[in-house]
C-alpha cells in the first residue's frame, strides 16, 4: 500500500514538472522581459587645449534602446545646465542624439573630460551597441581644437 | 605755397593709407550665416561676443526681436542641435 501511495506520487510530480528553457533560468527570463535603464558617459579629449565648446552626435546602433535623459559634464564650466539637444530625440523611435555645449568661462577643462551623461532604457537581452561622432570641438577663442577625440564609457546600471 | 600743397598733400596720402592699413588690420564684426550649416560654434561665437560687450551684427538677431542676448544663443544653439524633421530619425 505504501509502495502504490508513492508510485502515484512521482507518477503526479513527472506529469506537472515543466522543463526551463534551454540556457535560461526564471530569474534571466524576467530581466530580459522588462526594461532595465543604463548610463553611457561621454568623454571629449581635447588634449593641451581648453575645451570652449563641443558638439557630439550619438547614435544606438543596435540594440533597443531609448534617451529618456541627459546630465551635464564633470568640470564646473560644462557641469551649470545640462548641454542642449533637440527634446524630439527622446520619444520612441528615435535612435539619434545631437548634443552640444559650451561656456565662456575662464576656467575650461583640458585633456579627457566627461562632457556628459547619457540615461538609457534598454529593453530586450541583447546588449545595445552605441556611436559617437565629434562634430567640433573648440578652445576658448572658438578655434577648432586638432586631434580632439570623443568616446564612450557604459555600463552603469541603476 | 606749393611746398606746403605738396607736404599737405603727402601727409594725407599717408593719413589714407595708414587708415586703410589699420581698417584691413582690424578683425571684422562676426556675421551670422543662417543659410550655412549651423553648429554650436556659432552659438557660442555669440556668447563670446555678448560677454566682451562689443558691438554686435544685426544678423545674430535670430528671434527678430530687435535685441541681441542670451534668447538668440539659445536659439541657434537649438538649431545646431535640431533632428532633421521629416528625415531619418
Amino acid at each position: 500500500m505504501r509502495w502504490i501511495g508513492f508510485l502515484i506520487a512521482l507518477m503526479c510530480s513527472l506529469a506537472f514538472a515543466q522543463p526551463a528553457p534551454r540556457g535560461e533560468t526564471p530569474a534571466a527570463t524576467t530581466q530580459a522581459s522588462g526594461a532595465r535603464f543604463t548610463s553611457v558617459d561621454v568623454y571629449v579629449d581635447a588634449k593641451a587645449s581648453a575645451l570652449g565648446a563641443y558638439q557630439v552626435e550619438f547614435a544606438i546602433e543596435s540594440g533597443k534602446a531609448l534617451v529618456v535623459g541627459l546630465a551635464a559634464g564633470e568640470h564646473p564650466a560644462l557641469a551649470k545646465a545640462p548641454p542642449y539637444y533637440d527634446p524630439a530625440a527622446l520619444l520612441p523611435g528615435h535612435e539619434r542624439l545631437i548634443f552640444a555645449a559650451f561656456s565662456t568661462d575662464a576656467s575650461l577643462p583640458r585633456g579627457r573630460t566627461r562632457v556628459a551623461s547619457i540615461q538609457l532604457m534598454v529593453e530586450g537581452e541583447a546588449a545595445p551597441q552605441y556611436a559617437a561622432k565629434l562634430v567640433v570641438a573648440a578652445d576658448e577663442a572658438g578655434k577648432a581644437i586638432a586631434g580632439a577625440t570623443v568616446s564612450l564609457s557604459q555600463g552603469v546600471q541603476r | 605755397m606749393r611746398v606746403l600743397l605738396r607736404w599737405g598733400g603727402g601727409a594725407a596720402a599717408a593719413a589714407a593709407a595708414i587708415l586703410l592699413v589699420a581698417l584691413r588690420l582690424m578683425p571684422d564684426r562676426p556675421v551670422f550665416h543662417p543659410q550655412a550649416r549651423v553648429t554650436i560654434l556659432d552659438a557660442f561665437s555669440l556668447a563670446r561676443q555678448l560677454k566682451a560687450g562689443g558691438k554686435i551684427d544685426k544678423s545674430w538677431d535670430v528671434n527678430g526681436d530687435g535685441a541681441i542676448d542670451q534668447a538668440d544663443v539659445d536659439a541657434i544653439a537649438q538649431r545646431a542641435v535640431a533632428l532633421p524633421k521629416g528625415g531619418t530619425p
